[in-house]
Protein backbone atom coordinates (compact mmCIF):
# COMPACT_ATOMS: atom_id res chain seq x y z
CA UNK A 1 0.00 0.00 0.00
CA UNK A 2 1.55 3.75 -1.10
CA UNK A 3 0.13 6.52 -1.36
CA UNK A 4 2.45 8.82 -3.03
CA UNK A 5 3.62 12.69 -1.63
CA UNK A 6 2.41 15.97 -3.21
CA UNK A 7 2.97 19.59 -2.44
CA UNK A 8 0.41 19.47 0.46
CA UNK A 9 0.06 15.43 1.55
CA UNK A 10 3.02 13.24 2.74
CA UNK A 11 3.83 9.84 1.50
CA UNK A 12 2.26 6.90 2.89
CA UNK A 13 3.21 3.82 3.34
CA UNK A 14 3.00 0.23 4.44
CA UNK A 15 5.85 -2.12 4.06
CA UNK A 16 4.67 -5.26 5.36
CA UNK A 17 7.53 -7.32 5.13
CA UNK A 18 9.34 -5.31 7.48
CA UNK A 19 5.76 -4.64 9.40
CA UNK A 20 6.31 -1.15 9.16
CA UNK A 21 3.45 2.20 8.32
CA UNK A 22 4.83 5.50 7.22
CA UNK A 23 4.05 8.94 6.82
CA UNK A 24 6.45 11.11 5.20
CA UNK A 25 6.62 14.39 3.57
CA UNK A 26 4.24 17.77 4.71
CA UNK A 27 0.25 17.56 5.31
CA UNK A 28 -1.66 20.81 4.58
CA UNK A 29 -4.54 18.79 2.70
CA UNK A 30 -7.36 21.66 2.18
CA UNK A 31 -9.04 18.60 3.45
CA UNK A 32 -7.89 16.60 5.84
CA UNK A 33 -10.27 14.16 6.77
CA UNK A 34 -10.72 12.90 3.64
CA UNK A 35 -6.79 12.43 2.84
CA UNK A 36 -6.76 10.05 6.23
CA UNK A 37 -9.89 8.20 5.66
CA UNK A 38 -8.00 5.80 3.64
CA UNK A 39 -5.30 6.15 6.01
CA UNK A 40 -6.97 4.90 9.06
CA UNK A 41 -8.69 2.56 7.02
CA UNK A 42 -5.10 0.60 6.03
CA UNK A 43 -3.37 0.80 8.93
CA UNK A 44 -6.27 -0.59 10.87
CA UNK A 45 -6.75 -3.45 8.53
CA UNK A 46 -2.59 -3.90 8.25
CA UNK A 47 -2.79 -4.25 12.50
CA UNK A 48 -5.43 -6.04 12.85
CA UNK A 49 -3.73 -9.21 10.90
CA UNK A 50 -0.41 -8.55 12.06
CA UNK A 51 1.43 -10.67 14.81
CA UNK A 52 4.49 -9.31 15.24
CA UNK A 53 5.51 -5.66 16.31
CA UNK A 54 4.22 -2.85 13.92
CA UNK A 55 6.61 0.11 13.58
CA UNK A 56 4.51 3.56 12.53
CA UNK A 57 7.02 6.22 11.67
CA UNK A 58 5.91 9.79 11.92
CA UNK A 59 8.11 12.44 9.73
CA UNK A 60 6.57 15.15 8.94
CA UNK A 61 7.89 18.68 8.09
CA UNK A 62 4.88 20.91 8.09
CA UNK A 63 1.60 19.80 9.00
CA UNK A 64 -1.50 21.99 9.08
CA UNK A 65 -4.26 22.17 12.39
CA UNK A 66 -6.61 19.70 10.85
CA UNK A 67 -4.15 17.40 10.25
CA UNK A 68 -2.49 17.57 13.26
CA UNK A 69 -6.37 16.31 14.40
CA UNK A 70 -6.76 13.37 11.73
CA UNK A 71 -3.21 12.53 13.26
CA UNK A 72 -4.00 12.36 16.78
CA UNK A 73 -7.06 10.71 15.78
CA UNK A 74 -5.04 8.08 14.07
CA UNK A 75 -2.83 7.52 17.16
CA UNK A 76 -5.58 7.24 19.64
CA UNK A 77 -6.74 4.36 17.62
CA UNK A 78 -3.23 2.30 17.36
CA UNK A 79 -3.07 3.59 21.83
CA UNK A 80 -6.92 1.18 21.75
CA UNK A 81 -5.02 -1.37 19.34
CA UNK A 82 -2.19 -1.04 22.04
CA UNK A 83 -4.22 -1.84 24.49
CA UNK A 84 -6.42 -5.11 23.59
CA UNK A 85 -2.92 -6.46 22.95
CA UNK A 86 -1.80 -5.32 19.88
CA UNK A 87 2.47 -4.64 20.09
CA UNK A 88 2.84 -0.91 18.61
CA UNK A 89 5.48 1.69 18.89
CA UNK A 90 5.05 5.23 17.25
CA UNK A 91 8.19 6.39 16.06
CA UNK A 92 8.39 10.40 15.43
CA UNK A 93 11.17 11.72 13.29
CA UNK A 94 12.63 14.69 13.13
CA UNK A 95 15.54 16.34 11.13
CA UNK A 96 18.34 17.20 13.71
CA UNK A 97 18.32 20.85 15.05
CA UNK A 98 14.30 21.29 13.77
CA UNK A 99 13.73 21.83 17.53
CA UNK A 100 9.97 23.25 16.45
CA UNK A 101 9.26 19.12 15.37
CA UNK A 102 10.87 17.70 17.93
CA UNK A 103 9.15 19.86 20.85
CA UNK A 104 5.78 18.65 18.81
CA UNK A 105 6.65 15.04 18.72
CA UNK A 106 7.39 15.30 22.77
CA UNK A 107 4.77 16.85 23.34
CA UNK A 108 2.28 14.46 21.54
CA UNK A 109 3.72 11.68 23.22
CA UNK A 110 2.55 12.80 26.93
CA UNK A 111 -1.01 12.56 25.51
CA UNK A 112 -0.76 9.25 24.78
CA UNK A 113 -0.26 5.59 26.73
CA UNK A 114 1.75 3.36 23.96
CA UNK A 115 5.39 3.15 23.13
CA UNK A 116 6.15 6.28 21.81
CA UNK A 117 9.42 7.34 20.67
CA UNK A 118 11.28 10.98 19.25
CA UNK A 119 13.78 10.39 17.27
CA UNK A 120 16.93 12.40 15.46
CA UNK A 121 17.08 11.38 12.14
CA UNK B 1 -4.44 49.03 -0.23
CA UNK B 2 -6.91 46.85 1.78
CA UNK B 3 -9.78 44.73 1.39
CA UNK B 4 -12.39 47.72 1.14
CA UNK B 5 -10.71 48.81 -2.18
CA UNK B 6 -12.83 47.27 -5.29
CA UNK B 7 -10.36 45.43 -7.06
CA UNK B 8 -11.18 42.21 -7.64
CA UNK B 9 -7.62 41.12 -7.15
CA UNK B 10 -4.26 42.61 -6.74
CA UNK B 11 -0.52 41.27 -6.49
CA UNK B 12 2.05 43.31 -5.59
CA UNK B 13 6.02 42.92 -5.25
CA UNK B 14 8.65 44.95 -4.00
CA UNK B 15 12.47 43.38 -4.17
CA UNK B 16 14.39 41.30 -5.79
CA UNK B 17 13.80 39.10 -8.83
CA UNK B 18 16.02 36.19 -9.44
CA UNK B 19 14.45 33.12 -11.30
CA UNK B 20 13.18 31.49 -8.37
CA UNK B 21 10.76 34.09 -7.32
CA UNK B 22 10.02 35.44 -10.97
CA UNK B 23 8.46 31.77 -11.21
CA UNK B 24 6.82 31.52 -8.40
CA UNK B 25 4.94 35.08 -8.93
CA UNK B 26 4.37 34.12 -12.42
CA UNK B 27 2.63 31.40 -11.61
CA UNK B 28 0.60 32.58 -8.81
CA UNK B 29 -0.40 35.63 -11.32
CA UNK B 30 -1.57 33.13 -13.93
CA UNK B 31 -3.38 31.09 -11.10
CA UNK B 32 -5.15 33.67 -10.49
CA UNK B 33 -5.49 35.02 -13.74
CA UNK B 34 -7.64 31.66 -14.75
CA UNK B 35 -9.48 31.93 -11.63
CA UNK B 36 -10.81 34.99 -12.79
CA UNK B 37 -10.93 34.71 -16.48
CA UNK B 38 -10.83 31.60 -19.00
CA UNK B 39 -10.10 30.85 -22.46
CA UNK B 40 -8.47 32.95 -25.15
CA UNK B 41 -8.17 36.13 -22.63
CA UNK B 42 -6.59 33.68 -19.82
CA UNK B 43 -3.76 32.55 -22.11
CA UNK B 44 -3.27 36.25 -23.36
CA UNK B 45 -2.68 37.24 -19.33
CA UNK B 46 -0.34 34.68 -18.55
CA UNK B 47 1.58 35.63 -21.87
CA UNK B 48 1.35 39.52 -20.64
CA UNK B 49 2.58 38.66 -17.28
CA UNK B 50 5.54 36.92 -18.58
CA UNK B 51 6.42 39.10 -21.13
CA UNK B 52 6.39 41.77 -18.25
CA UNK B 53 8.50 39.68 -15.59
CA UNK B 54 11.19 39.50 -18.67
CA UNK B 55 10.62 42.94 -19.41
CA UNK B 56 11.56 43.65 -15.55
CA UNK B 57 14.30 40.89 -15.22
CA UNK B 58 16.26 41.27 -18.42
CA UNK B 59 16.56 45.35 -18.70
CA UNK B 60 17.12 45.81 -15.09
CA UNK B 61 20.56 47.23 -14.12
CA UNK B 62 21.54 46.22 -11.03
CA UNK B 63 23.07 49.18 -9.79
CA UNK B 64 25.10 49.05 -6.65
CA UNK B 65 23.26 46.34 -5.55
CA UNK B 66 20.25 48.92 -4.26
CA UNK B 67 18.00 46.48 -2.47
CA UNK B 68 14.57 46.57 -3.02
CA UNK B 69 13.62 49.10 -5.76
CA UNK B 70 12.32 46.44 -8.12
CA UNK B 71 8.51 46.33 -8.09
CA UNK B 72 5.59 43.82 -9.58
CA UNK B 73 1.81 44.54 -9.72
CA UNK B 74 -0.79 42.74 -11.44
CA UNK B 75 -4.17 44.35 -10.41
CA UNK B 76 -7.55 43.28 -11.83
CA UNK B 77 -10.61 45.96 -11.58
CA UNK B 78 -13.88 45.71 -13.64
CA UNK B 79 -13.09 44.71 -16.71
CA UNK B 80 -9.28 45.49 -16.86
CA UNK B 81 -6.01 43.51 -16.25
CA UNK B 82 -3.16 46.05 -15.15
CA UNK B 83 -0.20 44.90 -15.06
CA UNK B 84 2.39 47.25 -13.68
CA UNK B 85 6.37 46.80 -12.89
CA UNK B 86 9.13 49.51 -11.69
CA UNK B 87 12.97 48.52 -12.83
CA UNK B 88 16.16 50.64 -12.01
CA UNK B 89 18.61 51.54 -14.97
CA UNK B 90 21.36 53.25 -15.93
CA UNK B 91 20.94 56.53 -17.63
CA UNK B 92 22.24 55.75 -21.08
CA UNK B 93 19.47 52.99 -21.45
CA UNK B 94 16.55 55.91 -20.90
CA UNK B 95 16.58 57.47 -24.99
CA UNK B 96 16.56 53.43 -26.30
CA UNK B 97 13.82 52.23 -24.45
CA UNK B 98 11.91 55.94 -24.84
CA UNK B 99 12.32 55.57 -28.96
CA UNK B 100 11.50 52.11 -29.12
CA UNK B 101 8.33 52.72 -27.26
CA UNK B 102 7.24 55.64 -28.82
CA UNK B 103 8.08 54.09 -32.27
CA UNK B 104 5.78 51.27 -31.34
CA UNK B 105 2.98 53.37 -29.66
CA UNK B 106 2.77 55.38 -33.47
CA UNK B 107 1.99 52.11 -35.23
CA UNK B 108 -1.45 50.75 -36.04
CA UNK B 109 -2.21 46.90 -35.54
CA UNK B 110 -1.09 46.69 -39.35
CA UNK B 111 1.97 48.16 -39.52
CA UNK B 112 3.12 46.77 -35.46
CA UNK B 113 2.46 43.25 -37.42
CA UNK B 114 4.86 44.07 -40.29
CA UNK B 115 7.61 45.72 -37.53
CA UNK B 116 7.13 42.42 -35.64
CA UNK B 117 7.96 40.47 -38.92
CA UNK B 118 10.79 42.71 -39.61
CA UNK B 119 12.44 42.62 -35.99
CA UNK B 120 12.02 38.67 -35.83
CA UNK B 121 14.24 38.38 -39.32
CA UNK B 122 16.45 41.11 -38.48
CA UNK B 123 17.04 41.03 -34.45
CA UNK B 124 19.31 42.75 -33.30
CA UNK B 125 20.05 40.49 -30.33
CA UNK B 126 21.46 42.70 -26.86
CA UNK B 127 23.53 41.03 -24.39
CA UNK B 128 20.84 39.84 -22.34
CA UNK B 129 18.78 38.38 -25.05
CA UNK B 130 16.40 41.04 -25.44
CA UNK B 131 15.41 42.65 -28.98
CA UNK B 132 11.99 44.67 -28.33
CA UNK B 133 9.77 41.76 -29.24
CA UNK B 134 8.45 41.47 -26.19
CA UNK B 135 7.27 45.71 -26.32
CA UNK B 136 5.95 44.91 -29.81
CA UNK B 137 4.10 41.82 -28.70
CA UNK B 138 2.46 43.27 -25.46
CA UNK B 139 1.20 46.42 -27.65
CA UNK B 140 -0.04 43.76 -30.58
CA UNK B 141 -1.89 41.47 -27.72
CA UNK B 142 -3.51 44.32 -25.81
CA UNK B 143 -4.18 46.66 -28.70
CA UNK B 144 -3.50 49.65 -26.17
CA UNK B 145 -0.54 52.07 -26.03
CA UNK B 146 2.47 51.20 -23.63
CA UNK B 147 1.85 53.76 -20.67
CA UNK B 148 5.44 54.57 -19.25
CA UNK B 149 7.74 57.38 -17.95
CA UNK B 150 11.00 57.75 -15.97
CA UNK B 151 11.75 59.43 -12.94
CA UNK B 152 15.34 60.16 -11.95
CA UNK B 153 16.59 58.25 -8.62
CA UNK B 154 18.72 59.50 -5.98
CA UNK B 155 22.11 57.79 -7.43
CA UNK B 156 21.62 59.25 -10.88
CA UNK B 157 20.23 56.16 -12.23
CA UNK B 158 16.68 55.95 -13.67
CA UNK B 159 13.42 54.22 -12.58
CA UNK B 160 11.72 52.98 -15.66
CA UNK B 161 7.30 52.85 -15.00
CA UNK B 162 5.84 50.34 -17.26
CA UNK B 163 2.34 49.75 -17.59
CA UNK B 164 0.01 47.15 -19.42
CA UNK B 165 -3.74 47.13 -20.07
CA UNK B 166 -5.18 44.85 -21.32
CA UNK B 167 -9.43 46.06 -21.33
CA UNK B 168 -11.41 42.39 -21.88
CA UNK B 169 -14.86 44.63 -22.73
CA UNK B 170 -14.73 46.75 -25.69
CA UNK B 171 -15.64 50.20 -23.00
CA UNK B 172 -13.15 52.54 -23.25
CA UNK B 173 -11.06 52.96 -20.23
CA UNK B 174 -12.17 56.26 -17.79
CA UNK B 175 -8.99 56.96 -16.73
CA UNK B 176 -6.02 59.01 -18.97
CA UNK B 177 -2.08 57.31 -18.99
CA UNK B 178 -1.19 59.98 -16.37
CA UNK B 179 -3.95 59.28 -13.77
CA UNK B 180 -3.02 55.56 -13.69
CA UNK B 181 0.45 55.43 -13.86
CA UNK B 182 0.12 58.35 -10.82
CA UNK B 183 -1.84 55.72 -8.66
CA UNK B 184 0.39 52.56 -9.15
CA UNK B 185 3.52 54.84 -8.54
CA UNK B 186 1.27 56.16 -5.16
CA UNK B 187 0.92 52.54 -4.29
CA UNK B 188 4.51 52.12 -4.66
CA UNK B 189 5.45 54.58 -2.84
CA UNK B 190 3.07 53.27 0.20
CA UNK B 191 4.62 50.11 -0.06
CA UNK B 192 8.49 51.67 -0.01
CA UNK B 193 7.49 54.11 2.92
CA UNK B 194 5.71 50.90 4.91
CA UNK B 195 7.92 48.30 4.04
CA UNK B 196 5.62 46.38 2.39
CA UNK B 197 7.66 43.80 0.48
CA UNK B 198 4.05 41.54 -0.60
CA UNK B 199 0.97 42.25 -0.98
CA UNK B 200 -1.74 39.97 -2.00
CA UNK B 201 -5.99 40.58 -1.88
CA UNK B 202 -8.37 38.07 -3.92
CA UNK B 203 -9.94 34.67 -3.52
CA UNK B 204 -7.98 32.17 -1.16
CA UNK B 205 -8.49 28.70 -2.50
CA UNK B 206 -5.93 26.07 -2.03
CA UNK B 207 -4.97 26.61 -5.35
CA UNK B 208 -3.52 30.30 -4.38
CA UNK B 209 -2.50 29.55 -1.10
CA UNK B 210 0.04 26.99 -2.47
CA UNK B 211 1.85 29.28 -4.36
CA UNK B 212 1.72 31.98 -1.53
CA UNK B 213 3.27 29.39 0.39
CA UNK B 214 6.02 28.56 -2.03
CA UNK B 215 6.73 32.41 -2.44
CA UNK B 216 6.82 32.54 1.26
CA UNK B 217 9.25 29.59 2.12
CA UNK B 218 11.19 30.74 -0.89
CA UNK B 219 12.12 34.12 -0.39
CA UNK B 220 11.45 35.11 3.15
CA UNK B 221 12.51 32.38 5.40
CA UNK B 222 16.00 31.46 4.74
CA UNK B 223 17.63 34.53 4.39
CA UNK B 224 16.39 36.15 8.02
CA UNK B 225 15.56 32.91 10.17
CA UNK B 226 16.87 30.46 11.92
CA UNK B 227 15.35 27.09 11.33
CA UNK B 228 12.94 26.64 14.37
CA UNK B 229 11.55 30.12 13.74
CA UNK B 230 11.25 30.04 10.01
CA UNK B 231 9.26 26.37 10.73
CA UNK B 232 7.30 28.70 13.12
CA UNK B 233 6.30 31.38 10.61
CA UNK B 234 5.69 28.86 7.58
CA UNK B 235 3.30 26.65 10.30
CA UNK B 236 1.63 30.36 11.39
CA UNK B 237 1.14 31.06 7.30
CA UNK B 238 -0.45 27.72 6.62
CA UNK B 239 -3.13 28.04 9.76
CA UNK B 240 -3.68 31.68 8.91
CA UNK B 241 -4.34 31.18 5.10
CA UNK B 242 -6.04 28.40 5.24
CA UNK B 243 -8.22 30.04 7.69
CA UNK B 244 -9.25 32.20 5.38
CA UNK B 245 -10.02 29.67 2.87
CA UNK B 246 -12.07 27.73 5.59
CA UNK B 247 -13.66 30.57 8.05
CA UNK B 248 -14.40 33.70 5.18
CA UNK B 249 -17.62 35.14 4.19
CA UNK B 250 -18.39 34.21 0.74
CA UNK B 251 -19.07 36.71 -1.81
CA UNK B 252 -20.45 35.76 -5.37
CA UNK B 253 -18.06 32.53 -4.97
CA UNK B 254 -15.37 34.18 -3.61
CA UNK B 255 -13.63 33.91 -0.59
CA UNK B 256 -11.83 36.61 -0.32
CA UNK B 257 -9.21 38.53 1.71
CA UNK B 258 -5.63 40.16 1.87
CA UNK B 259 -2.34 38.74 2.61
CA UNK B 260 0.89 41.04 3.77
CA UNK B 261 4.37 40.63 4.22
CA UNK B 262 6.55 44.01 5.71
CA UNK B 263 9.27 44.48 7.58
CA UNK B 264 8.89 46.24 11.07
CA UNK B 265 11.90 47.55 13.27
CA UNK B 266 13.72 44.06 12.67
CA UNK B 267 10.44 41.76 12.90
CA UNK B 268 9.01 40.23 9.94
CA UNK B 269 5.30 40.97 9.90
CA UNK B 270 2.93 38.95 7.81
CA UNK B 271 -1.09 40.59 8.24
CA UNK B 272 -4.00 38.48 7.00
CA UNK B 273 -7.55 40.36 7.25
CA UNK B 274 -11.13 38.75 6.14
CA UNK B 275 -14.26 39.20 5.78
CA UNK B 276 -16.92 37.71 8.70
CA UNK B 277 -20.16 38.22 9.07
CA UNK B 278 -21.24 40.79 11.99
CA UNK B 279 -23.11 37.05 13.67
CA UNK B 280 -19.79 35.52 14.94
CA UNK B 281 -17.57 38.03 15.29
CA UNK B 282 -18.61 38.12 19.58
CA UNK B 283 -17.91 34.23 19.25
CA UNK B 284 -14.48 35.12 17.69
CA UNK B 285 -13.57 37.87 19.81
CA UNK B 286 -14.16 36.27 23.04
CA UNK B 287 -12.63 32.89 21.95
CA UNK B 288 -8.88 35.08 20.46
CA UNK B 289 -8.97 37.22 24.12
CA UNK B 290 -9.44 34.01 26.21
CA UNK B 291 -6.86 31.89 24.33
CA UNK B 292 -4.71 35.76 24.86
CA UNK B 293 -5.45 35.27 28.37
CA UNK B 294 -4.43 31.93 29.13
CA UNK B 295 -0.56 30.95 30.49
CA UNK B 296 1.42 28.44 28.48
CA UNK B 297 0.30 26.02 30.12
CA UNK B 298 -3.78 26.16 30.36
CA UNK B 299 -3.21 26.60 26.54
CA UNK B 300 -1.10 23.26 25.96
CA UNK B 301 -3.89 21.43 28.11
CA UNK B 302 -6.69 23.43 26.18
CA UNK B 303 -4.78 22.05 22.60
CA UNK B 304 -4.50 18.67 24.39
CA UNK B 305 -8.11 19.03 24.94
CA UNK B 306 -9.60 19.97 22.15
CA UNK B 307 -7.33 17.77 19.48
CA UNK B 308 -8.32 14.40 21.60
CA UNK B 309 -12.11 15.36 21.87
CA UNK B 310 -13.69 13.24 19.36
CA UNK B 311 -15.93 15.76 17.02
CA UNK B 312 -19.44 14.82 15.70
CA UNK B 313 -19.09 13.68 11.81
CA UNK B 314 -20.54 17.33 11.06
CA UNK B 315 -18.36 19.60 12.90
CA UNK B 316 -15.28 20.42 10.54
CA UNK B 317 -13.37 22.72 12.72
CA UNK B 318 -11.86 21.26 16.04
CA UNK B 319 -10.64 25.01 17.18
CA UNK B 320 -6.84 24.63 17.31
CA UNK B 321 -5.53 26.54 14.33
CA UNK B 322 -5.87 29.81 16.41
CA UNK B 323 -3.70 28.05 19.62
CA UNK B 324 -1.39 26.68 17.12
CA UNK B 325 -0.88 30.26 15.43
CA UNK B 326 -0.24 31.49 19.30
CA UNK B 327 1.52 28.71 20.12
CA UNK B 328 4.27 28.83 17.62
CA UNK B 329 4.07 32.45 17.33
CA UNK B 330 3.82 33.61 20.97
CA UNK B 331 0.97 35.66 22.19
CA UNK B 332 3.04 38.97 22.62
CA UNK B 333 3.39 38.61 18.93
CA UNK B 334 -0.14 38.56 17.80
CA UNK B 335 -2.60 41.46 17.40
CA UNK B 336 -5.76 41.13 15.83
CA UNK B 337 -8.61 43.94 15.69
CA UNK B 338 -12.30 43.95 13.98
CA UNK B 339 -13.29 46.97 11.27
CA UNK B 340 -16.18 47.73 10.20
CA UNK B 341 -16.52 46.94 6.69
CA UNK B 342 -17.31 50.07 4.41
CA UNK B 343 -19.08 48.40 2.03
CA UNK B 344 -21.16 45.90 4.12
CA UNK B 345 -23.43 47.17 6.93
CA UNK B 346 -23.15 44.27 9.00
CA UNK B 347 -19.69 42.49 8.15
CA UNK B 348 -16.53 43.12 9.66
CA UNK B 349 -12.59 42.89 8.75
CA UNK B 350 -11.05 40.53 10.66
CA UNK B 351 -7.37 41.15 10.89
CA UNK B 352 -4.80 39.53 12.17
CA UNK B 353 -1.10 39.75 12.35
CA UNK B 354 1.89 37.66 13.43
CA UNK B 355 5.01 39.34 14.00
CA UNK B 356 9.01 37.55 14.03
CA UNK B 357 11.73 38.85 14.70
CA UNK B 358 14.96 38.61 12.40
CA UNK B 359 17.77 38.50 15.35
Amino acid sequence: MKIEATEETPEFLINESESKISLKGRAFPENAISFFNPIFKSTYSFIEKSTSVVRFEIDLEYFNSASTKQLINLISSLETFHQNGKNILIVWKYDKGDDLIKAKGQEFSTFFDLPFKVEAI
Amino acid sequence: MNLNNQDDFNLAYLGQFDDKITNLLIDLSSNQASNLQSGKSNRKISFLIAECFQNVIRHSDNLEKIENNDFFLLKKAGNVFYIFSINLIKKEKVQKIENAISTINELDKDELKKMYLKELENSEISDKGGAGLGLIEIARKTNNKLIFDFTESESGDYLFHFLTTLNLSNEDEESTSNELIFNFKKIYSKMLAKNTLFFYKGDFKQNTILPILSIVEANYLPSNFSKSNSKKMYLVAIEALQNISRHSLEKENKKEGTFTIKEHDNNLVIEFSNLVSGSIKPELENEFNYLISLDEESLGDLYKKRLKTILPSNQISSKVGLIEIIKNAGKNNIKFDFKSSENEDNNFIYNLAVSFSMN
